[in-house]
Parts: structure tokens; sequence; C-alpha cells
């Protein structure tokens, strides 16, 4: 039985243990769609982003999507700042 | 069961090494300058550590930009998640996205139509080749 610790050099780093899922259009595991419509959900998470970017959760002049209630949405979202 | 996300990243490329399985995230970015608008971007990888979910998933992954609130990128597959134990390294190769514009945009991550991660990237236009 060797006495000596292994040194540094003796570490091996490995992942075989995790799964990795690679995916790509050019393999055929990706498929490409056309642009989904969009959702209360997805607009009021795109409107809280947006405040940290621009300032304002929805830009000058939007017209929310049919259906999509935007008075509500606004509600939700931490806009304008509390003074 | 829907897993967990412990990263979300965007790199220019990722590899992989043959023997150890080891991943390497090249180049990961936070923006990107274009020659020119609207252009093509070059191919780039989003990368996601999945645990503590089980099961067949359906992934979306999209790219919206966070000004006009405009979908300029979406892709589907399928994940199956062996167990809750395993965590499972994602990596999606996306390529021939289109950007039009400048600004910030955000890509995210949903599974069976839940949100589960999103990480912005911003647009510029590059200043001509040095």
């Amino acid at each position: 039985m060797n006495s000596q610790p292994a040194g540094p050099s003796d570490t091996v780093f490995e992942s075989l243990e995790s799964p990795l899922v690679l995916v790509s259009e050019a393999d055929g595991t990706l498929t490409r769609c056309e642009p989904g419509p969009m959702t209360a959900e997805n607009l009021l998470r795109l409107m809280r982003e947006r405040i940290k970017y621009y300032g304002s959760p929805i830009p000058d002049g939007y017209v929310p999507p049919p259906g999509i209630d935007l008075d509500a949405l606004l509600k939700q979202v931490p806009w304008p700042p509390a003074a | 069961m829907l897993p967990l996300v412990r990263g979300l990243y965007l790199a220019e490329r990722v590899e992989v090494d043959p023997v150890s399985r080891n991943l390497t995230l090249v180049n990961c970015f936070r923006g990107l300058r274009m020659r020119q608008l609207p252009g093509v971007v070059q191919p780039f990888s989003v990368v996601a550590y999945l645990a503590n979910g089980v099961g067949a998933f359906e992934v979306l992954v999209r790219i919206d930009r966070m000004d006009t609130f405009a979908e300029v990128f979406r892709a589907r597959t399928r994940l199956n998640l062996p167990d809750r134990l395993t965590e499972v390294r994602f990596v999606l190769q996306l390529a021939g996205c289109v950007l039009s514009a400048t600004g910030e945009y955000s890509v995210s991550l949903w599974l069976d139509d839940e949100l589960l991660a999103q990480t912005p990237f911003n647009v510029r236009v590059a200043l001509e080749a040095q």
C-alpha cells in the first residue's frame, strides 16, 4: 500500500453520471416554430422584465392583443415606483 | 414533476470532453454586437442544469424583444428526466435566429408551458472592424 498521498495531478474531473442532452435543428432534435400568440402570463413576465431596462412596463402606445386586460396586468407590476 | 433550473447560460459554444463528459462553456455572453441589423446571429447555445424533476416534457425556448414584446425565435423539443436525483445538463444549439433591432432581449425556457427560467441579453450594432 502506498503511504504517500496522491498529488494534484492524480485528480480526474468527470461528469459521467450526469446525463447530457444536446439538441439542435441540425440533428433534427429541435424544431423551429412560428411565434405563438401572446398570453397574459407571458405579457406580465415581459412587462416586469421591461421595467429593468426601459423604465416602464410597456412601450408608448402599446396595444395589447385582443382578450388581454392590460389595465389588470399593469396593477400587478411595480410601476410607477412608489414616491 | 417539473425540474428546478440551477442555471441558465448563453454561450458562444459548448465543448464536451469525449471521455469525461465535462462541459466547457466558451464565451458565456450577456450581449451581442452585430455588424448590421437585421442580421442572422452566429449559432450559440442555451445551457440549463435541470434537477429535481422527473418525467417527459415538451420544451420550448423562445426569444422575445423587451422593447416591443415581439417574439423573434421559438423552437421546441422533447426531454425525458429519469429521476429526481439525477441532474440533467441540457444544451440547445440555436441557429438561424434573425434579429432586427438593437435593445434588450429575453431568452426563456419553458417546460410543458410553465416558465422555468429566463435570462437577458442585449444587442448592439458593432462599430466598424478595428
